[in-house]
């Protein structure tokens, strides 16, 4: 951060110490900060930090990606807010984080307070088992569940999440009693998965992908579709609507910006990030990590934070 | 074994060991500057290493990881200021060894048991993957309990002299680590409806807090006179090998805490090196001079610092979980040099697996040769004036509270602890014990009640089985053994109990 940082002012000083202007001249003319409210090395920061690649091969800028974690998200979401709405500070984030944390705490913002500029990567949701379980299919687990009351475990990363709505989701709908152990983080879960020491736990794509493809867990249902995953054998896992439920629950990850942006500069910024988003590059990383990318435009990716927040709303009543 | 060969063949080459060479030596110097991390150096020189391949940017990142461990000690011992987390406990013996005027040899003590824990721990590492493998996988979260709380009451020995300024300390540092949002329960705690505290006080704030700048408002009035602490030699002195070989105890225990605790992941160095300590405290024929200036008491947690570096390993690569914060970025490292960590990374990139082993090896040894070197520079620059050095300690604490999440929120909190150490240690109170029960107690809750959630409540989980009944009668016959030896003193001290005081390092010296 710092050598970027260095590089910010640096080249800031040099266009003051040289006195040209940086208007007038094509977007981006100067480094673009985009702000990513989660530590460094997690899924939401590989995907900006991919995303910044693209970013800087299709227009020769500079992306700057700023880690501002911790507080509950609110630091990193307030320095967007109160940023100025230039088209050069953006904020990366999952659509679920950003409403669940609507729902479920108290923030100092609201969706009001941002542009969408567009989703990048979609992430639905996943229930995965352990293969050695013995569960093949999300009827092997129910039925099981059922047959013992109380006694089945299904893992999620902290209550009040999306993963907890899912989770309560399917065990309302089948009327199973399954007990909810909060894990703090999909590290956590993915070794007690592994180990064999929960019967199930929900995490987001592609989080256990090598393991399911190494045969060593199974999918039984996806939050939403599948379709996207590299891995076939998963793709027709049902989802929430294959059940009569009317969600999905995924983590969106998208580009926002700060609500006040001129039309002119979300034009502009929303091509920009659209070429990344569709590029080779990010193509190419979207197969490594695990599923290719799904590019919709700002106004549907509002949409996506918002029947998210309708969905939570009406689990948390 | 052949991959292992030739993955050693690769990485011998001039390039390679280049950057070995650089990572390991920029590693020393982020580590010895207070508040500079290694997930963070991994992280700021990530963009560089993406035209590489990801095992040119490995040996980079290795050299890092492993020269940080080591550097973070330099400024434990030659300002107790310790420059990592992981380096506080060498404060203990290493500040007061140097105030003797044997901070070349405490350097030396150090960069050997680092060199020696590292080194070992990689031998173990790679000889029993599979063993380490299902150890990091199978530990549960009730053994992980029960360990973090044998350590936590191990150490409670460190303050014999005083248990309830001790407790004081470690209930406050529980109390500190218990704010924040409560993932089980999904709840706030003491956050008094700030955001800013959501999340929970960052640990890094708490650390350059109470060592960075409670350490440079106590030690204002070094200022103006050199520091006496090294006038005898620059330079490091090297333990003699019989000198080391004597003292195989320390390093054995340190780095065998290293590499197992290393292995099993959310524990990490931070918490193996107390425990080290502790261990080879208690195991010790002279307990008594721990605290003053032990060589023990620097190997033990030495060693079992760099020993983590195998132990992290075998997770991280075997299955794609990290161990602790640098592991974690170097997972994340991986994924955007188009490697997929997990249990498959093994068979689809075995060089690059190997590969990383062996630059860990060369980072090992790469540390001890650089480090004799750099702690020339140190030295020198510290036996200048201390007004000319704790300008720095400061900048360098703000620089970390504030880059843990690059927010100005931690900034406060670090001033705020570096405030109360200070009065807290002008009145000889053990800060050290703040820290520990900070960096211990969120891994005890976090498993206790882990533990209980899978056995539905049931708190027989915790001697449930052999291993889990031998450690919880250890630790209740710590408590006895401690009480009673309490309860002792009270009657020798009779009606007029001597002012007596926690061992803190300051106070050695006094």
């Amino acid at each position: 951060m710092t050598f970027k940082t260095f590089l910010k002012t640096a080249s800031i000083a040099a266009l003051i110490a040289t006195g040209s202007e940086a208007i007038a001249q094509d977007y981006p003319s100067e480094p673009i900060r985009m702000v990513v409210p989660w530590k460094a090395g997690g899924g939401t920061d590989s995907i900006a930090r991919a995303l910044a690649k693209a970013i800087e091969a299709e227009s020769d800028g500079t992306v700057i990606i700023e880690n501002i974690s911790g507080g509950g998200r609110v630091p990193g979401h307030l320095a967007v807010v109160n940023a100025s709405p230039d088209g050069y500070t953006l904020l990366l984030n999952g659509s679920s984080d950003i409403s669940s944390s609507q729902v479920f705490r108290e923030m100092p913002f609201t969706l009001d307070d941002f542009t969408c500029v567009g989703g990048v990567y979609s992430a639905p949701l996943w229930i995965v088992v352990n293969s050695e379980s013995g569960y093949e299919t999300l009827e092997d687990y129910t039925a099981a569940a059922a047959a013992k009351p109380g006694e089945l475990t299904l893992g999620v990363t902290t209550l009040n999440s999306p993963d907890e709505v899912l989770g309560k989701a399917v065990a309302e709908k089948f009327g199973i009693d399954v007990r909810i152990i909060p894990f703090n983080g999909g590290a956590n879960m993915k070794k007690a998965l592994l180990a064999g020491q929960v019967d199930a736990g929900i995490f987001y794509v592609p989080v256990m992908l090598p393991e399911v493809e190494a045969g060593l867990a199974g999918v039984i249902m996806g939050g939403g579709s599948l379709e996207n995953v590299r891995y076939e054998e998963v793709r027709d896992a049902p989802t929430p609507a294959d059940l009569g439920l009317e969600f999905e629950i995924g983590s969106y990850r998208g580009v926002l910006m700060p609500a006040g942006v001129s039309n002119e500069v979300l034009a502009e910024v929303s091509a920009l990030v659209e070429a990344a988003a569709k590029s080779e590059i990010f193509a190419a990383f979207g197969e490594t990590f695990g599923s290719a990318p799904k590019w919709v435009s700002g106004p549907e990716y509002c949409d996506v934070i918002r029947s998210e927040m309708d969905t939570f709303e009406a689990s948390a009543e | 074994m052949t991959e292992l060969l030739s993955a050693f063949v690769t990485v011998s080459s001039p390039w390679h060991l280049f950057l070995i060479l650089a990572g390991t030596t920029l590693g020393l110097l982020v580590g010895a500057l207070p508040g500079l991390s290694s997930p963070m150096a991994i992280i700021v020189l990530l963009p560089i290493t993406y035209s590489m391949t990801p095992l040119a940017a490995f040996c980079v990142i290795m050299g890092i990881y492993v020269g940080t461990k080591l550097g973070g000690s330099f400024a434990s011992i030659l300002l107790r200021t310790p420059g990592t987390p992981a380096a506080a406990c060498t404060v203990l013996d290493g500040y007061p060894m140097a105030q003797q005027g044997k901070a070349s040899l405490a350097l030396g003590y150090a960069a050997m048991a680092s060199a020696i824990g590292g080194v070992s721990s990689w031998i173990i590492a790679v000889a029993f993957v599979p063993l380490i493998a299902s150890l990091a996988l199978h530990s549960e979260p009730a053994d992980i309990a029960l360990l973090a709380l044998a350590g936590l009451t191990l150490v409670a020995t460190f303050t014999r002299a005083s248990m309830v300024r001790g407790l004081m300390g470690v209930l406050i540092g529980l109390l500190i680590a218990s704010v924040g949002y409560d993932v089980q329960d999904g709840i706030e705690r003491y956050t008094f409806g700030s955001p800013y505290m959501a999340s929970g006080i960052s640990f890094a704030a708490v650390l350059v807090g109470f060592f960075g700048i409670a350490v440079v408002l106590a030690d204002v009035d070094m200022v103006g006179k050199g520091s006496s602490l090294v006038s005898t030699k620059v330079g490091m002195s090297l333990p003699g090998l019989r000198d080391l070989m004597k003292r195989w105890r320390a390093w054995t225990i340190g780095s065998l805490y290293g590499i197992f605790i290393g292995a099993i992941p959310g524990v990490g160095s931070d918490g193996s090196v107390w425990m080290a300590y502790a261990t080879v405290r208690s195991q010790s024929k002279n307990p008594e001079a721990f605290g003053k200036g032990e060589p023990d008491g620097i190997i033990a947690p030495e060693s079992s610092n760099n020993g983590t570096t195998g132990g992290t390993m075998i997770p991280m690569l075997t299955l794609g979980i990290p161990g602790d914060g640098s592991t974690a970025v170097m997972l994340g490292a991986m994924i955007l040099h188009g490697l997929q960590p997990g249990v498959t990374l093994m068979s689809s990139s075995g060089d690059f697996v190997y590969g990383i082993l062996a630059s860990l090896l060369y980072a090992n040894i790469f540390m001890l040769i650089m480090a004799l070197l750099l702690v020339r520079v140190f030295i020198t620059l510290l036996r200048r004036d201390r007004s000319s050095v704790f300008p720095f300690v400061l900048v360098f604490a703000v620089i970390g509270a504030f880059a843990e999440n690059n927010h100005i929120f931690p900034v406060y909190i670090a001033i705020a602890c570096g405030i109360v150490g200070y009065i807290l240690e002008k009145r000889g109170f053990p800060v050290v014990t703040i820290v520990l029960g900070a960096i211990l107690g969120p891994i005890i809750e976090y498993n206790v009640r882990l533990g209980l959630a899978y056995s539905a409540g049931d708190w027989m989980t915790f001697v449930g089985s052999w291993p889990r009944a031998v450690m919880a009668a250890v630790i209740v016959a710590l408590v006895i053994r401690e009480s009673w030896l309490g309860l002792q003193r009270m009657r020798q001290a009779g009606r007029n109990p001597p002012n007596e005081k926690a061992i803190t390092p300051k106070e050695v010296s006094e």
